[in-house]
């Protein structure tokens, strides 16, 4: 495939994504008209409610989709130049773990109880790069020491039950990185971790990101964590992308109603505030939408226009986009 | 882990001497247990000698221990009609229905697992619906009836293969179908919603962003955990096998242990019932342990 | 910035959308076929004197093997008859009594025991429940059969025998059941609030956990009837069931086995009807648990 754009190009381009769900009640638009891109090395944040089609979008990158009743009906998803929609999955497969890798919630999940973690981190290397014997298990140390896994090598023998919850993180942070892809979509990393350890593993992922320069999507509903981890910020709501700007741009000058509520309700320690902040109602069910823009129903801001055409992305400040008719 | 095992053997032990105490109880719950070895020529010099034999003028623990120590022994009585030990008739007996059962075991469990994969990872199509129908109707249907319907079909209307006896390999063929056919849909059940369990779990999804060939995530790691639950049943199943075991031999009219046991049944002779039932209560036993071993090497959890 | 109200939208069911549903049930297949056949057993159990054209007992050297009414016969025997004159259909309808009967009781009795041990280990815990688990297990790994074979020898053929020996193998699944959920309730927080207002165990096991395991309970019990009418119709066909000439449906199939090449409706029909009977006790029992409750379900 020709790479669509020229030197310097970002690393991924999302254009127009669209991933609906066909259910027997009708069609869900999980996500629904997406765009962003993410620059070689840098870190996005995608930020949303529960339902906000924040995961459904980083599955999408990857096409795996939930089966049956979801697909991804349209966009463009440029990798390198290279459109991944228009792959056929064998060929997607050899992006999958080696170019574009994934980091899920749930470190006790996502690893498979009847294998030790050894094998499970030398899978993709055996997969992709097609190592094995000595190459390839000093491969896998390697990944397992990257995490600052203390004496990766005896671990290799251990099974994911013998290991705490922020150690097996750490492990599923190896598979990750173990074939050096240029991008990792970290999904909720550090929900399911006890509070002590969740700082604990951010810093190894942006000290990783320093080691390799992978280029990391930081999916999470933690505004706050998004605030620490990343470059630049791009805000979901109902499946569609509400606001995007660089992390500083977002918490000084945010534009969208709903950006506004989020940022206000972050309890920060620098602020007296006698009542935290946080936004009525709950996000729409994503069946039958009403017309217009999807916030609304929950706007402070709301005027009459709203109600009738669903705003376009509206560039507020240099690189600070908005989807929201107050801004225009 | 070595700790647990000896702990599942000293618990297959006391099982063991559970139900022989079980089997002993029932025996004289009737009523006078000589009452059961009695057939219309036994002269009353037999009836003294039996009484000795069994100790029935002692009290029940040391009963008790007669009958326990005996079969210890391997004697297991004698049969009435026949007047040879009943473990000689078993011995005789024997390899006919480790041909059928082990034959039906394989293929009704291999079966099972294929169609119960397939109807998982094909979920919702023709093929899932099919094997889902064919499940309903196996655990429905009596297997004695399926046994004379087949015997109907292909012995008596079509004339392809024999209605019943033992020989070659046209002999085996409706038996030991019929068998696994009654096997089948337990199993099948049981691994397809496992393996549906599985196919939903994160460690699978992983499996599919690390890039890995779908062969692979179905086989390598989904089915290995897929399969643990399924083991569990394993014991139940095979008390299913050897029920139908029974009844397809009566059925079929081959000269197996459960034949023998049937016949015993209807002529009243108690010993060889008494005889094949302690027997098989320590095969079952004994297979139960062999399930638990297996049970913990595929699942490290409950290794270490 | 203060942020202003947005008020959700409520959905509200009107209630007569509601009652729609509850006649619907009949629109159900998986409910109406089942429930019919069910009927129909109970119907022929209590009505078979009226509903048979013959008396199952009477025999007739002349209408010896005669086949169904379709099948070259005549409209006098709709089945057929078998070696000793005895109309088919007329047995069936009387054997449906046998069937009932058996599982009724069965029920019954498994349900009660099951359920007292399974209730008692699983709120009692420690070693009763670690023996209970024990025994259930061994019984749920057992061939039954082979128990049942025993009383049939040690007993003699009788319905006494049948009833206890499909007893002693059937109440395990209600005990394993039963405890099973009162795990789950144990820890529950409204038990935990019930001891903190000093309700003793007893009235804790009856007022708060027993409602809660009736619908499992039920749905077991449908599911079972499927089961005993399979093991009491494979007792009789062994010859270990209720003694002849009480007409059993799984006698009535050992009888036309070894006449299977002449006379095929005697095996055949006595044996469609346990077939029936038991997928329509599954279907029922299915259709039971989606309803109640969809956790359970296996398939």
């Amino acid at each position: 495939m020709e790479p669509v754009y020229r030197w310097p190009q970002p690393l991924l381009q999302v254009d127009d994504l669209r991933t609906y769900f066909y259910t027997r009640r009708g069609v869900v638009k999980a996500v629904d008209g997406v765009s962003f891109s993410v620059a070689p090395g840098e870190t996005l944040g995608i930020v949303g409610e529960s339902g906000s089609g924040k995961t459904m979008t980083s599955l999408s990158l990857l096409r795996l989709v939930p089966q049956p009743g979801g697909k991804i009906v349209g966009g463009k998803i440029l990798f390198e130049g290279v459109d991944l929609l228009q792959l056929s999955e064998e060929e997607m497969r050899e992006y999958r773990g080696s170019k574009i890798s994934m980091i899920l919630q749930d470190p006790m999940a996502s690893l498979n109880p009847v294998y030790t973690i050894g094998e499970q981190v030398a899978e993709p290397l055996r997969q992709h790069q097609h190592l094995a014997g000595k190459t390839l298990w000093d491969q896998v140390t390697e990944a397992l020491r990257l995490l600052r896994i203390p004496s990766p090598r005896e671990r290799l023998e251990n099974y994911p039950h013998q290991m705490s919850g922020g150690m097996r993180q750490r492990v599923v942070g190896g598979i990750a990185i173990s074939c050096r892809p240029k991008l990792i979509i970290a999904d909720e990393p550090t929900t399911a971790l006890d509070a002590t350890i969740q700082a604990q593993y951010l810093a190894l992922l942006k000290d990783l990101q320093r080691q390799t320069n992978v280029a990391m999507i930081f999916v999470s509903h933690d505004f706050g964590i998004v605030a620490r981890m990343c470059d630049r910020v791009a805000v979901m709501y109902a499946g569609k992308i509400v606001e995007t700007a660089t992390v500083r741009e977002l918490f000084s000058n945010p534009q969208h109603p709903y950006t506004i509520g989020l940022v206000n309700s972050v309890p920060r320690l620098d602020r007296k505030v006698e009542r935290l902040a946080s936004i009525e109602g709950q996000p729409p069910a994503l069946l039958n939408l009403p017309p217009g823009c999807r916030f609304a129903p929950r706007c402070y801001a709301v005027f009459d226009r709203c109600h009738v055409a669903e705003p376009p992305s509206i560039e507020a400040a240099p690189e600070h986009f908005a989807a929201c008719w107050r801004v225009a | 882990m070595g700790r647990q095992l000896v702990i599942r053997l000293i618990q297959t032990v006391v099982s063991l001497l559970g139900m022989s105490l079980l089997v002993f109880v029932l025996v004289r719950v009737s009523g006078d247990p000589v009452d059961l070895m009695r057939t219309s020529t036994t002269t009353e010099a037999e009836i003294a000698n039996i009484r000795v034999q069994w100790g029935l003028d002692k009290s029940y623990p040391e009963q008790y221990w007669l009958f326990v120590s005996g079969m210890a022994q391997g004697d297991l009585g004698k049969s009435l009609i026949q007047q040879r030990p009943v473990m000689t008739m078993i011995g005789e007996a024997l390899p006919v229905s480790l041909s059928l059962d082990g034959l039906a075991f394989v293929l009704g469990i291999g079966l099972a697992l294929v169609l119960g994969v397939l109807a998982a990872t094909k979920r919702d199509t023709w093929l899932d619906n099919g094997v889902k129908f064919l499940a309903i109707l196996g655990q429905a249907a009596p297997s004695f009836w399926v046994g004379i319907v087949a015997i109907y079909i292909f012995a008596v209307y079509w004339h392809w293969l024999p209605t019943s006896g033992m020989g070659g390999p046209e002999y085996f063929v409706l038996p030991v179908l019929v068998l696994a056919f009654s096997l089948m849909p337990g199993m099948m059940r049981l691994v397809r919603s496992s393996m549906l369990d599985v196919l939903g779990s994160e460690y699978v999804k992983l499996a599919r962003i690390k890039g890995l060939p779908e062969r692979t995530v179905i086989w390598k790691h989904a089915l290995r955990n897929a399969l643990i639950a399924p083991l569990t049943a394993a014991g139940a199943i095979f008390a299913g096998l050897i029920t139908g075991g029974v009844i397809l031999e009566t059925v079929f009219a081959w000269p197996g242990v459960g034949r023998l046991l049937v016949t015993a049944v209807s002529g009243r002779d108690f010993p060889v019932v008494q005889g094949i039932t302690m027997m098989v209560a320590v095969v079952v036993l004994v297979i139960n342990l062999l399930v638990d071993i297996a049970y913990a090497y595929v699942d490290p959890r409950i290794r270490t | 910035m203060d942020v202003a109200l947005g008020r959700p939208e409520l959905v509200v069911e009107a209630g007569a959308a509601r009652s729609q549903r509850r006649w619907d049930i009949f629109l159900q297949l998986n409910f109406c076929l089942p429930a019919a056949m069910l009927l129909l057993l109970v119907v022929s159990a209590i009505f078979a004197t009226q509903l048979a054209p013959y008396d199952p007992l009477h025999t007739s050297l002349t209408e010896r093997l005669r086949p169904p009414a379709f099948a070259g016969g005549t409209q006098a025997h709709l089945l057929g008859t078998d070696k000793l004159g005895r109309d088919v259909l007329s047995r069936i309808i009387f054997g449906s009594r046998v069937s009932l009967t058996v599982s009724l009781v069965v029920i019954l009795i498994t349900a009660s025991i099951g359920t007292a041990l399974g209730i008692l280990g699983g709120y009692l815990g420690g070693w009763v429940d670690g023996l209970l688990m024990r025994i259930t297990d061994i019984s749920l790994a057992f061939p039954g059969i082979l128990i049942a074979l025993l009383l049939a020898v040690t007993l003699g053929p009788s319905l006494t025998t049948v009833v206890l020996a499909i007893s002693l193998l059937g109440w395990a699944p209600y005990a394993r059941l039963i405890r099973g959920e009162v795990l789950k309730l144990r820890t529950a927080d409204f038990v935990l609030q019930a001891r903190i207002m000093g309700c003793s165990s007893l009235r804790i096991m009856v007022t708060h956990i027993f409602p809660n395991i009736v619908n499992p309970l039920l749905i077991l019990a449908t599911l079972s009837v499927g089961l005993i009418i399979l093991l009491e119709s494979t007792l009789s066909f062994l010859g270990a069931g209720i003694p002849p000439p009480i007409a059993t449906w799984g006698s009535m199939v050992s009888d036309g086995r070894s006449l299977i090449d002449t006379a095929w409706w005697i095996s055949f029909f006595p044996g469609l009807a346990i077939g029936l009977v038991v997928l329509s006790g599954n279907f029922l029992g299915d259709w039971l648990r989606d309803r109640l409750d969809p956790r359970l379900r296996q398939i």
